[in-house]
């Protein structure tokens, strides 16, 4: 018997299978399709996408800027969580808001922002150019638009944990004479860890996989500001689907890689903040 | 004099919380700030710790406004009402914190530490908690472990928010029975926060009674109940009859009425309703003339001296005429 506010029984099962015809169809279907392009001919397509100078470079690059990017968001992400909690800051809701703008506009808009500001007939180009500095298509465009991107991350997991417990337990422990460093680690840190872990992972797999807003300002220079997913599509357009696939393989795993970080990091958020 | 306040005014997003309170601690006392909830006593134990700044006042901790000291620096041990233990730490080390955050050149030794902790675990008899996690204790253990650990860096100055609110009854009492003789033993100057008049009457030897984000009066407890100054503090104190004889409102406790079959002078008619002999006193439920309920309570000889029935009508006269209006 179905309780009173259960629905039927075939209503349930059909859910649930169109559910899994779905995620079946949409998810692991694209991906099979993927790695098995890339393994069509055995090793052979890997050995010449990843012997090749242009892909290890892509590759070294993706992994740079997510090597810059990923610590200086950490810092930045636990120093507006840290402010947004603990500071009386007027206009907070419309700071709180700004601070979804990465995620709400697209990120080939962003692109365009960066070259409107920095490119050679940009607000700054002028100033950046006298100066010899190169921004747009070069690391520095690549590595601010990957930072752009990826800044709300971990901000956006570490306000409601800090916003929620432990301020009384902050106040304690400054009332018993200990420093702000001592707060943080002893105190706030512990609170946060794993919220903290999991905003890294999300950042790590955006910062390597974004496409739109570094492809804007990488100007797709093979062998020196095509990222991964650039090369990519590079490949792809050349019309080499077997070494775009093993190429893409590479971001596939990564993404599995995050995932199985990201649901191991969420349940041990969850059974911390149950207790 | 131990802690100053003067003139503090603190209002949150417009609203007045505390309205030009001032008041005076001497050394070694034990106050309890009374009042309703959201009178201010909150706010202003949180200013006196240095945890809130008043919009305008000062507090003078032994002559130093807090202004000028670190609320770490001031030795203020502060129990929180919900305790604020350090969930990831151990008993121990929730109870060594304040000496191992202390600056370098004053942190004793780990054997010292040791040693402390110990005696402290002793003092507050949980000695067998030491390895436990505070979610893994009872409230009244979390409670005296949140004391334990003020303590431990030898307060000046202890503060404590409700400290007594969230346990039941009977814990309740035992803890500050408990806390009364630990501030004998101690001498630490003390202030708590209540809402509870008899936990104020039971344990202070000064109490503040604050109304609206004012002192509306403060003295002994004896000093309070027996001579408010105005009806709240009458009627905050205890339960208290409102009876009017010849166009006069007397405040009286029930044990402070008077029960005759005679008509006496100063008194008014009353009908008895019901009444309960188990207890201490017997209560006797009585109404005037207008339905209007009157409690008294008597002593067992006294009631079976006057000896009343359901029904009947008496005279009932205030042995204390404590009346706040103007002749």
């Amino acid at each position: 018997m179905n309780s009173p506010t259960e629905e039927p029984t075939w209503l349930r099962r059909a859910l649930i299978a169109f559910a899994f015809i779905h995620v079946a169809l949409m998810i692991i279907l694209p991906f099979a399709s993927v790695i098995a392009q890339a393994c069509s001919d055995g090793f052979a397509t890997f050995t010449r996408t990843f012997g090749s100078r242009d892909t290890i470079h892509a590759i070294k690059l993706t992994l740079l800027i997510a090597l810059i990017a990923v610590p200086l968001n950490t810092l930045v992400g636990i120093a507006i969580a840290w402010g947004f909690t603990h500071v009386k800051i007027p206009g907070k809701r419309t700071l709180l808001a700004l601070l979804d703008l990465p995620f709400s506009i697209s990120p080939v808009v962003v692109g365009f922002l960066f070259i409107l500001l920095l490119g050679k007939h940009g607000l700054f180009g002028g100033w950046l150019e006298a100066r010899g500095i190169k921004v747009i298509f070069a690391f520095p465009g690549l590595l601010i638009a990957t930072l752009f991107v990826t800044m709300p991350y971990i901000a956006k997991e570490l306000i409601p944990l800090m916003d929620g417990r432990g301020r009384e337990e902050e106040e304690a422990a400054r009332l018993l004479g200990a420093g702000w460093w001592r707060i943080f680690w002893k105190i706030t840190f512990p609170e946060i860890k794993w919220g903290l872990l999991y905003g890294i992972i999300l950042c790590t797999a955006r910062s390597m996989g974004e496409f739109g807003a570094v492809a804007i300002v990488s100007g797709n220079i093979r062998g020196r500001t095509n990222t991964l997913p650039l090369h990519v599509e590079a490949l792809f357009q050349d019309g080499d689907l077997p070494a775009a696939s093993a190429a893409a393989s590479v971001l596939a795993i990564l993404g599995i890689v995050s995932l199985v970080a990201r649901t191991i990091t969420d349940i041990k958020a969850k059974a911390k903040s149950k207790n | 004099m131990a802690i100053q306040v003067n003139n503090i005014h603190k209002s949150y997003a417009g609203t007045k919380v505390l309205n030009g309170l001032s008041l005076q601690v001497n050394d070694g006392e034990l106050i309890a700030l009374l009042g309703p909830s959201g009178c201010g006593k909150t706010t202003l134990l949180r200013i006196i710790a240095g945890l809130e700044q008043p919009d305008q006042g000062t507090v003078l901790c032994d002559g130093l406004s807090t202004d000028e000291v670190k609320p770490g620096d001031r030795k203020v041990g502060f129990v929180f009402q919900h305790y604020a233990l350090f969930r990831h730490l151990s008993v121990f080390e929730n109870i060594a914190f304040g000496l191992r955050a202390k600056p370098r050149s004053e942190r004793p030794s780990e054997e010292e530490i040791k040693r402390k902790v110990a005696s402290l675990l002793d003092l507050i008899q949980l000695d067998w908690i030491a390895k436990r996690l505070p979610q893994q204790l009872s409230g009244g253990q979390r409670q005296r472990v949140a004391l334990a650990r003020v303590l431990a860096i030898d307060p000046k100055y202890l503060l404590l928010d409700e400290p007594f609110g969230a346990l039941d009854a009977k814990v309740r009492l035992e803890l500050r029975r408990w806390l009364r003789d630990r501030h004998h033993d101690l001498g630490v100057t003390t202030i708590f926060v209540t809402h509870d008049q008899e936990e104020a009457l039971d344990v202070a030897d000064r109490i503040v009674l604050v109304n609206s984000g004012k002192v509306e009066q403060e003295g002994t407890p004896d000093q309070l109940y027996n001579h408010p100054k105005t009806p709240f503090v009458c009627d905050f104190l205890g339960f208290v009859n409102t009876i009017t004889i010849q166009g006069r409102a007397y405040h009286v406790r029930p044990h402070e009425i008077k029960l005759s079959r005679e008509p006496i002078e100063l008194s008014i008619q009353l009908k008895v309703n019901t009444i309960r002999t188990a207890g201490q006193l017997v209560q006797i439920e009585l109404q005037d003339n207008e339905s209007k309920p009157v409690t008294v309570a008597l002593p067992h000889d006294t009631f079976a001296q006057v000896n009343p029935n359901i029904g009947e009508i008496l005279y009932a006269t205030p042995a204390i005429q404590r009346t706040f209006d103007t002749p």
